[in-house]
């Protein structure tokens, strides 16, 4: 049995843990919240540019048969696929960063293509590094302050490959927010854009009857709208990936403190068990030795 | 911005019905990637399109459009309001407007200073780049437009 001493010495160090993951979890708490806020203001230009695409749709801009109306919307065969991961910048986050890097695992070993990594985060970022598939390039730091500028410039190298062909398909896998109790792992296509995700409303538009006036002309507004569309779809990958980092670490830190919690409660039973024998073996030692001298 | 905001729902970005604007009114909805900057009601706005100056009067026809980087002026009775934004859409709809910038600067937003700075190296740039590609040029050029649009509003 570990001595008296041994224990004391276990329990302290045990609640000094305690003390960090408790901390870290309020931490995480506030950042979630701040995500949190963050994707909600991007939320109401999401859906104005939903309406503008949904009108550019039913105008039949970008869904017209055979020829794509814009090179971002043609579909071709997936030979050289782009594969965007999306990891934390930290570890100390439960499965978040594993669950991505498994599933980015999976679909480089599935797809029929040739696979190319874009990573952001720097989890990923450490773990392929390491790995054999190629890496377009490898954003370490993006999490400290996600900017809409960050999401613009990705967004656009991204189009700019896409267009010229040097990738078939891109894709991202990363953790979705649902709440802060729920993540879920999210694999989606970004680029070529389909139609459909242009489409895709409530289908309640409000006047989609109306007559529109185009300028310079639908086409030339599609131009300037799918890199947007784009960025956009970026933008909040990055955002919700951050705001479920910091959801799946409020639960883990939250969990880690109470297994501390347990265990010094466990450490403080045997602790106490243990001095509580040692006194007593000490009286029976002490009657005993009077009891011979008496004797 | 706080006075002008005179629709019950701010908040919501919904599309509010024709009936709950005024007819002599419109309602200019601002909104960037980063957050909403603006829903008020007012009476005449005007916008920097890509194809020249455009004003836009409360019962204009439904309208899509693409903006460059410039000065948007609105009006609420006889105060008027500017604020430079960079490229993006515009959308007439029946009682409003809506226009989606990549990013809207307030005149308090503005430091003179640094983006006089900033133009001379722009100016510079979309000089260098004249000869390559026309996109880069135009980019170069919007940059510019973005950064003239800035200092128009603080001046």
């Amino acid at each position: 049995m570990a001595s008296l001493i041994d224990l004391r010495r276990r329990i302290r160090s045990v609640k000094n843990t305690q003390q960090i993951t408790k901390a870290m979890k309020m931490v995480a708490a506030a950042k979630l919240r701040r995500s949190q806020d963050r994707i909600l203001a991007a939320r109401p230009y999401a859906l104005q540019l939903q309406k503008v695409t949904e009108h550019l749709a039913s105008q039949g801009a970008g869904s017209s048969e055979g020829e794509a109306a814009h090179p971002m919307l043609e579909t071709r065969a997936e030979k050289r696929v782009l594969l965007a991961v999306v990891t934390g910048d930290k570890g100390l986050c439960g499965s978040f960063n594993t669950n991505v890097i498994r599933r980015a695992e999976q679909e480089i070993a599935e797809q029929g293509a040739e696979v190319e990594l874009l990573l952001m985060g720097k989890r990923g970022a450490e773990y392929f590094s390491r790995r054999k598939t190629p890496v377009r390039a490898a954003h370490r730091s993006l999490f400290v302050n996600v900017a809409k500028s960050d999401a613009d410039a990705i967004a656009e190298d991204l189009s700019k490959a896409y267009v010229e062909g040097e990738y078939d398909a891109v894709y991202v896998v990363y953790n979705q927010f649902v709440t802060a109790l729920r993540q879920d792992l999210t694999f989606e296509r970004v680029l070529p854009v389909s139609p459909e995700d242009l489409e895709s409303g409530d289908g309640a538009h409000d006047n989609a009857s109306a007559d529109y006036i185009y300028e310079p002309s639908a086409e030339a507004i599609l131009a300037e709208l799918l890199p947007r569309f784009v960025s956009l779809q970026v933008y909040r990958v990055l955002l919700d990936s951050q705001a479920a980092e910091h959801a799946a670490r409020m639960t883990a830190m939250d969990s880690a403190t109470k297994n501390a919690k347990d265990l010094i409660e466990k450490l403080t039973l045997i602790y106490n068990r243990s001095r509580q024998a040692a006194i007593t073996t000490e009286l029976i030692e002490v009657v005993s030795g009077s009891a011979a001298l008496e004797g | 911005m706080a006075d002008a905001s005179t629709t019950a729902n701010s908040a919501s970005t919904d599309h509010v019905p024709g009936d709950e604007v005024p007819r002599d009114k419109l309602r200019l909805v601002l909104v960037s990637a980063e957050a909403e900057l603006l829903d008020t009601l007012c009476d005449e706005v005007t916008l920097p399109g890509r194809q020249g100056q455009m004003g836009v009067f409360p019962g204009h026809a439904p309208f899509l459009g693409t903006l460059q980087p410039g000065v948007l002026t609105y009006r609420t009775g006889s105060q008027q309001h500017r604020v430079a934004v960079t490229g993006g859409f515009c959308e007439v709809f029946e009682g409003g407007i809506r226009v989606l910038v990549d990013s809207a600067c307030e005149p308090t937003d503005v430091d003179a200073e640094a983006v006089r700075e900033e133009l001379g190296k722009a100016r510079q740039e979309s000089e260098s780049v004249s000869s390559e590609s026309p996109e880069s040029l135009l980019a170069a050029q919007d940059r510019v437009k973005a950064l003239e649009a800035q200092l128009e509003v603080a001046g």
